[in-house]
C-alpha cells in the first residue's frame, strides 16, 4: 500500500500547536525548552518516517514524543513547577491532534495558540519583534522563511527573536490572554500585529510570490482564531478577518500573463475566490459598525464594496468615497489620501484625482512612491493627456519597482504609444 | 526474483536548525520515492537504525562487549530491502532517492541461494 501524501503545511502547523500546548504546561519561562522539545519531535520524525514510513496519526505520533521529551526533561531537572508533569502526562495524543487540516477551521487547541499570540504581540516586546516572534511560534516558520517573509537579514531576525525571547522569560510575560480591563488594550496590539502580518504578504514587494500569498492565508487564518474566540470576538477582530478575507480573495487575480500586475479594474472577478467572499461577508455581519468604527471595520467596509460590485465601472464609488473620508478621520496618511483620491475620481472625474494626487508625490511618507506615479498615469491615459501619462509612468520605472510592477508599467507605456 | 539491501549511509546532520516546513518537504521526498518503489511493487521493507552501535566480539571464549556509542562520523542510517532483476536495476531503483542530499547508498545483493 502506498503512502498517504502528508496534509500541507501539517508540521508547521502542528508545531505551532504543540509549542501553544508546551507553553501553557511550562510556562512561558521555559519557552527556550519548549521550542528544543518540539524541534525534537520533529526531527525524529525526520529521521523515522523516511524508512519506515508514516505512522496512521502523524499528529498524535508527534505529539507522543514531544510529550517524552518533555517529561525527561521535568524529570531531570526538579526545579518545575508541580502540576507540570501531571499535565503532561495528561495531554492527550489521540485527541489533541484533528482539525487542523483544512486551512479555515479552527485548530485544536485553538484557545492555547490565541494565548500564545497574546505572548508574541506584548507591547513590552518592540513592534517589529512581535511580528517575527509570531510568525516562529504561531505560524510555526523558521528563521530563514521569516527573514524572506519580512525581507530582512536573517541574522536580524535571529537576534529579533533572541531579544523578544529573552523580555519573555525576565518580565515574565505569559502565555494567557489579559484579565478584564487589559484585554481591550493587549487585543488592539494583537490585532495591529496581525494587519502588519497580512500586509507584509499582501503588498506587492520582491519576495516569492508564492511564500507571501501563503503569509497572507497564515495571518487569516489566525485572525479567524481570534474572532472565534469567546473572549476576543470583538467587532474589531470580525472586521480584521473580513478585511483579510476580501482581500485573499482577490489575491490569484492580482498578476496576469507573465506575471504582470493586474489593476483592480482589470482583474476578473469570476476568479475571485467565492468561499473567501462568503467568509467575508460572514465576519463582516458580525463588526456592526457603530459610532466607534475602528480602522479595520471601515477597511472591511471598502472591501466589502469591492467584492460586492459586478464590475468596476458599477462599483458604489460614493459610498467608498464616504469610507474613505471616516478612515481619515481615524487614520489619516498619504496611502488613504491617495486611495480615497482615486475613489473620487470615479464620482468626480479623473482630472479631480489628478489634483488631489499630485500633491502627494514627493510625500516623504509615502513609502510607495512609484504607485503615486503609476496612478497619475493611469488617470492622465484616462483623460486624454497622454504625453503626461508617459511622463508620470516614466517617473514611476526610475523608481525601485518589482517585476510584476515593471512588467505592468512597461505593457501600459505600450499600449499608450499604440494610442 | 532476486532482493537486494540498499544500505543508507549518512554523515551527521544539523537538523536543529531545519524549520517544520523545510522538515516535511524532505519527509514528502522520501515518501514519493518510497511510493514509486511501491507502485513498481519493488518495495518490501525498511528501517531506521539508530546512530550509535555496540561491537560484541569473543575473546577467550568469553564474550566481550564494546559500546554501545554514538558514532560522530559517516553510519550506516537506515536499511531498505527491495526486489531487484540486477545490481544494475537496483541503483536504478534508487535514482530518485533524496537520500542523496545527505548521503550515499550501498547495494548488497540477498544471497537466496
Amino acid at each position: 500500500m502506498t503512502e498517504t501524501p502528508l496534509v500541507e503545511h501539517l508540521f508547521r502547523r502542528h508545531a505551532a500547536t504543540m509549542t501553544a500546548v508546551l507553553l501553557r504546561i511550562f510556562g512561558s519561562a521555559h519557552i527556550d525548552l519548549v521550542e528544543d522539545v518540539v524541534q525534537d519531535a520533529l526531527v525524529r520524525a525526520l529521521e523515522v518516517w523516511p524508512l519506515s514510513g508514516v505512522p496512521s496519526n502523524p499528529r498524535a505520533w508527534l505529539i507522543q514524543v514531544a510529550k517524552h521529551r518533555a517529561l525527561d526533561a521535568v524529570r531531570r531537572q526538579a526545579t518545575f513547577a508541580r502540576g507540570v508533569e501531571s499535565s503532561l502526562v495528561a495531554w492527550d495524543a489521540e485527541n489533541a491532534g484533528g482539525g487542523d487540516d483544512e486551512a479555515f477551521r479552527p485548530l485544536g487547541c485553538a484557545d492555547d495558540v490565541v494565548a500564545m499570540l497574546f505572548m508574541c504581540c506584548h507591547p513590552d516586546i518592540a513592534l517589529e519583534s512581535r511580528l517575527a516572534l509570531a510568525l516562529k511560534a504561531v505560524a510555526g516558520l523558521g528563521t530563514a522563511e521569516i527573514a524572506r517573509a519580512l525581507l530582512a537579514q536573517e541574522a536580524a531576525v535571529a537576534q529579533r527573536l533572541v531579544r523578544a525571547k529573552r523580555l519573555i522569560r525576565e518580565r515574565g510575560i505569559a502565555a494567557d490572554m489579559p484579565l478584564g480591563s487589559e484585554l481591550p488594550r493587549r487585543l488592539e496590539a494583537v490585532l495591529a500585529v496581525l494587519y502588519l502580518w497580512f500586509n507584509e504578504g499582501y503588498l506587492p514587494l520582491q519576495g516569492e510570490a508564492l511564500t507571501r500569498v501563503d503569509l497572507c492565508h497564515e495571518a487569516l487564518r489566525v485572525a479567524g482564531l481570534v474572532a472565534a474566540h469567546p473572549r476576543t470576538a470583538t467587532p474589531a477582530s470580525h472586521a480584521l478577518a473580513a478585511l483579510m478575507s476580501f482581500h485573499a480573495a482577490r489575491l490569484p487575480t492580482r498578476t496576469g500573463l507573465e506575471g504582470g500586475l493586474l489593476l483592480l479594474r482589470d482583474q476578473d472577478r469570476s476568479q475571485w475566490n467565492g468561499q473567501l467572499l462568503n467568509l467575508g461577508f460572514a465576519h463582516l455581519e458580525r463588526c456592526a459598525t457603530g459610532a466607534q468604527a475602528t480602522r479595520y471595520q471601515i477597511e472591511a467596509g471598502i472591501a466589502a464594496c469591492h467584492a460586492s460590485a459586478p464590475n468596476y465601472e458599477l462599483t458604489d464609488w460614493s459610498t467608498i468615497v464616504a469610507l474613505y473620508d471616516r478612515l481619515r478621520d481615524v487614520a489619516d496618511s498619504p496611502m488613504v489620501q491617495l486611495n480615497r483620491a482615486v475613489a473620487l475620481s470615479r464620482v468626480e472625474g479623473a482630472a479631480k484625482g489628478i489634483e488631489l494626487i499630485q500633491p502627494l508625490a514627493g510625500d516623504p511618507r509615502l513609502s510607495r512612491q512609484r504607485t503615486v506615479w503609476a496612478v497619475l498615469g493611469e488617470l492622465a491615459f484616462e483623460a486624454g493627456r497622454i504625453a503626461d501619462a508617459r511622463r508620470w509612468w516614466v517617473h514611476a520605472l526610475e523608481v525601485e519597482c518589482t517585476d510584476p510592477e515593471r512588467r505592468f508599467l512597461e505593457y501600459r507605456m505600450a499600449q499608450a504609444g499604440a494610442a | 526474483m532476486p532482493k537486494f539491501a540498499l544500505l543508507l549511509h549518512e554523515s551527521p546532520f544539523a537538523y536543529q536548525d531545519l524549520s517544520p516546513e523545510h522538515i516535511q518537504a524532505i519527509i514528502q521526498k522520501y515518501i514519493a520515492w518510497m511510493n514509486g518503489l511501491k507502485a513498481q511493487g519493488r518495495y518490501i521493507s525498511g528501517e531506521k537504525l539508530c546512530p550509535e552501535r555496540l561491537v560484541v566480539r569473543r575473546e577467550n571464549d568469553e564474550l566481550a562487549t564494546d559500546g554501545p556509542y554514538m558514532e560522530s562520523k559517516e553510519v550506516v542510517g537506515g536499511l531498505m530491502i527491495v526486489e531487484a532483476d540486477s545490481y544494475q536495476h537496483a541503483a536504478e531503483l534508487s535514482r530518485g532517492s533524496p537520500h542523496f542530499d545527505r548521503g550515499w547508498i550501498e547495494i548488497r545483493r540477498v544471497d537466496l541461494a
